[in-house]
């Protein structure tokens, strides 16, 4: 469904990287953002807030950015209303959700700390990504609804086709920072352990973090990303043993129902290999219609989810992954598998003797108890 | 006949044995995602805990200034609350306009501000620091004893600066005045309250304001941020439940149609003993309840060690997360009556046909 995509596609995309902070006591500063926008080999930076707040009664990423950066970064467009100094923009996907109008006035209360402010929507946007279903405001607003001084960003984003010079020109600062590109996080000029099952026991043992005195910041979001991750996986592979055994019950009833048909084609000479490739015919025919059915109806409910939103994930609708591969992927795999267990099933019905399976009486290699016995006891 | 019914209904064999993994399998899956996700829930509860939480802002409609507190509604509440005036004034400095923007006026019994109102006369107003700023860019003074104009549908009021470092939990592009000069600007009839701030363990007014129409949101979000967006994941729970539910009676339904089949000369020799059709029908749904019960009591188990395994052991491969999985109501006590309700109603067709098979069907005359 996408959902393991999500933390990519919130910070990440194509060439695109993220600086942040180390520890807290090392915030990353704008200022780098302004140096980095000098450069010729970054084609665009875009120092970033943000801030976990409840708008309209429901919970939204509001990000504090520069607007031109941010939506180039993004690829996202301005699709109504306009860049002002004091923007609200906020996404079509958001807007949509929540029914907010270029104008409205919007009540806006503090992330990691109690504030009150109010700003009037400017505009809407328009991205592909899950910024969609944010609101963006400026870098000033950013940093007074979260807990950030002035002059500090929580991540610098950066897109460039030289990862190589960024991780240079960072590590020639000389500042304490993360360079993450969504797979993998390098800390630079720092000494400080980097290692997620720290970050882990930091979460766990507040105290331990503060004498020491590391924030693991990024480890935290990276731990974040990886519990919704496992959870996906979780989901997956969860579902995958279930509609195996959906399969398998499916195919057993109807092989265990057809076992007079299959005892009275072997009684009249038809061969294992005969009934087997006419059951492979049978089921390469219903495997197909089945799967084409499966895949039908999982593209309604994929597409109901995607144009609805109703797949939600902390404020964000989720989109379905989709593709080519995904499609092909599916349909050789939903095939492939009716055919094979509808075989192996076969293979285990035809072991008994055609006159076993015409009178469907137990097998005479399977002993049970009969109701005589099990009254009996 | 009593345990006629429980030795035919609690009767083993190989297909009751797989199928019961297969019931099993499913509750492991409900199990272990309910779990899962509590554990993400109390995860994310835990890094809320560290936030400083302030206290619930009550208003209505879509703005602050235009928002109106029935004063009624105070009169109902259990403790006391901070009251707020908020109006959309022209600000001038030293009689040079210099913006748009919010003054507030607060009555706090509590100092649930903090901002110690009590020493804050009617010459005096506090500005916050992108005010001040804005005024210096203006190239006039925001220092202590600065003169500020405040302008509202012709009426005027001009006080000074007590203090330019900041309002609090207010906008830093606000002012705040003592009430007065509220009262003053809008003249006459007194103006209705703008907003309330609600401590937040004062749930129960909290709650009431709610019921009487009035948005109550968090001065500070992430904690409501976290629950909210765990409400959104748990609501995601019914699609895994449903399907679980689907699996578990197709399961159940199509071992109990094998088992009619199978079992046609026991269901006539029970007939012929008397069982009466209701009696046929109970053995068989006795058999697929046995089945479902068996089946969620193993896949509960079996989802505790697993979803314990894959978040002990998952670091080993460089996989990392802070969910610790929970074992609640939800996550055992749910699945193991979904796993109970469906197999029951995927063996209500086949008992049926069972129920009806000595009138239907023949008997082979061998064996």
């Amino acid at each position: 469904m996408g959902i393991s995509n999500f933390p990519q596609e919130t910070f990440y995309g194509e060439s695109v990287y993220v600086i942040s902070q180390v520890t807290n006591d090392k915030p990353i500063e704008i200022e780098l953002a302004e140096r980095l926008k000098n450069e010729s080999w970054v084609d665009v930076v875009s120092p970033e807030v943000y801030a976990f707040c409840i708008v309209k009664d429901n919970p939204v990423v509001v990000r504090g950015v520069e607007a031109s950066s941010f939506l180039e970064i993004e690829g996202a467009r301005l699709v109504e209303g306009e860049i002002t100094e004091e923007f609200v923009l906020v996404g079509e996907a958001l807007s949509n959700r929540l029914g907010l109008r270029n104008g409205d006035q919007l009540v806006i209360t503090g992330s990691v700390g109690p504030k009150i402010t109010e700003r009037q929507l400017t505009g809407i946007y328009r991205s592909d990504s899950p910024s969609n279903d944010e609101l963006l405001v400026p870098l000033t607003h950013g940093w007074m609804i979260s807990p950030l001084g002035k002059g500090h960003v929580v991540s610098i984003r950066v897109r460039t086709d030289d990862y190589d010079r960024l991780r240079t020109y960072l590590n020639a600062t000389g500042y304490p920072m993360v360079l993450g590109d969504g797979k993998r996080s390098v800390v630079l000029n720092s000494n400080v352990i980097f290692d997620a099952r720290v970050a882990t026991l930091i979460f766990q043992n507040p105290e331990l973090g503060g004498q020491r005195g590391i924030a693991h910041t990024s480890a935290f979001v990276q731990q974040a990303g990886n519990s919704v991750s496992l959870v996906v996986m979780a989901f997956i592979v969860l579902n995958s043993s279930l509609i195996l055994l959906g399969i398998i019950a499916v195919l057993s009833k109807a092989l265990i129902e057809k076992k007079k048909d299959i005892g009275i084609l072997s009684a009249i000479g038809a061969t294992r290999g005969q009934v087997s490739t006419m059951l492979f015919k049978d089921l390469a025919k219903i495997s197909l219609v089945s799967v084409l059915v499966g895949l039908g109806v999982g593209f309604l409910v994929a597409g109901l989810v995607g144009s609805t939103g109703i797949l939600l994930l902390f404020g964000h609708a989720v989109q379905p992954a989709s593709g080519v591969e995904i499609v092909l992927g599916m349909f050789i795999l939903g095939l492939s598998l009716t055919i094979i267990l509808g075989l192996l099933i076969h293979e285990l019905v035809s072991r008994e003797k055609p006159i076993t399976l015409i009178r469907r009486i137990e097998s005479s290699t399977i002993k049970e108890k009969r109701l005589e016995e099990v009254l009996s006891e | 006949m009593k345990n006629v019914f429980v030795k035919m209904a609690t009767r083993m064999n190989w297909r009751v044995l797989v199928t019961v993994i297969g019931v099993a399998a499913c509750v492991m899956y409900l199990n272990g995602t309910t779990s899962m996700v509590e554990g993400l829930d109390v995860g994310t509860e835990a890094l809320a805990a560290r936030v400083n939480q302030g206290p619930y802002l009550v208003f209505e409609g879509d703005s602050l200034a235009s928002s109106a507190i029935d004063e009624s509604a105070l009169l109902q509440l259990e403790s006391n609350v901070t009251s707020c005036w908020a109006l959309e004034v022209s600000i001038l400095a030293q009689y040079v306009f210099v913006d748009e923007s919010y003054v507030v006026a607060c009555e706090d019994p509590d100092n649930l501000l903090n901002m110690d109102l009590k020493n804050f006369t009617t010459e005096n107003i506090r500005i916050g620091r992108n005010l001040k700023e804005n005024i210096l860019e203006h190239n006039l003074s925001a220092s202590r004893g600065s003169l500020i104009t405040l302008e509202y549908q012709g009426e005027n009021e001009t006080l000074s600066v007590y203090r330019a470092s900041g309002v609090g939990m207010f906008s830093d592009d606000w002012a705040v005045v003592h009430p007065t000069i509220i009262s003053n600007l809008t003249d006459d009839p007194p103006m209705e309250l703008s907003f309330l701030l609600v401590p937040l363990e004062n749930q129960g007014d909290i709650n009431y304001l709610k019921s009487q129409g009035y948005h109550a949101v968090p001065t500070t979000g992430t904690v409501e941020f976290f629950d909210r967006g765990m409400s959104e994941v748990a609501g995601n729970l019914w699609g895994i439940i449903f399907s679980s539910a689907i699996v578990i009676t197709i399961l159940v339904f199509s071992l109990l149609g094998i088992e009619v089949r199978y079992r046609e000369k026991d269901i006539k020799i029970m007939s012929q003993i008397g069982a009466s059709p209701g009696l046929v029908m109970s053995v068989f749904l006795g058999q697929a309840l046995f089945i479902s019960l068996l089946g969620a009591l193993l896949g509960v188990s079996m989802g505790i060690v697993s979803t314990n395994f894959i978040s002990s052991w998952s670091s080993l491969f460089g996989f990392t997360s802070f969910i610790t999985p929970q074992m609640t109501f939800n996550s055992v006590v749910v699945p193991i009556i979904v796993a109970m309700v469906f197999g029951l109603i995927g063996g209500i067709f086949p008992a049926y046909l069972a129920s009806g098979a000595r009138r239907t069907r023949r008997v082979p005359a061998s064996s």
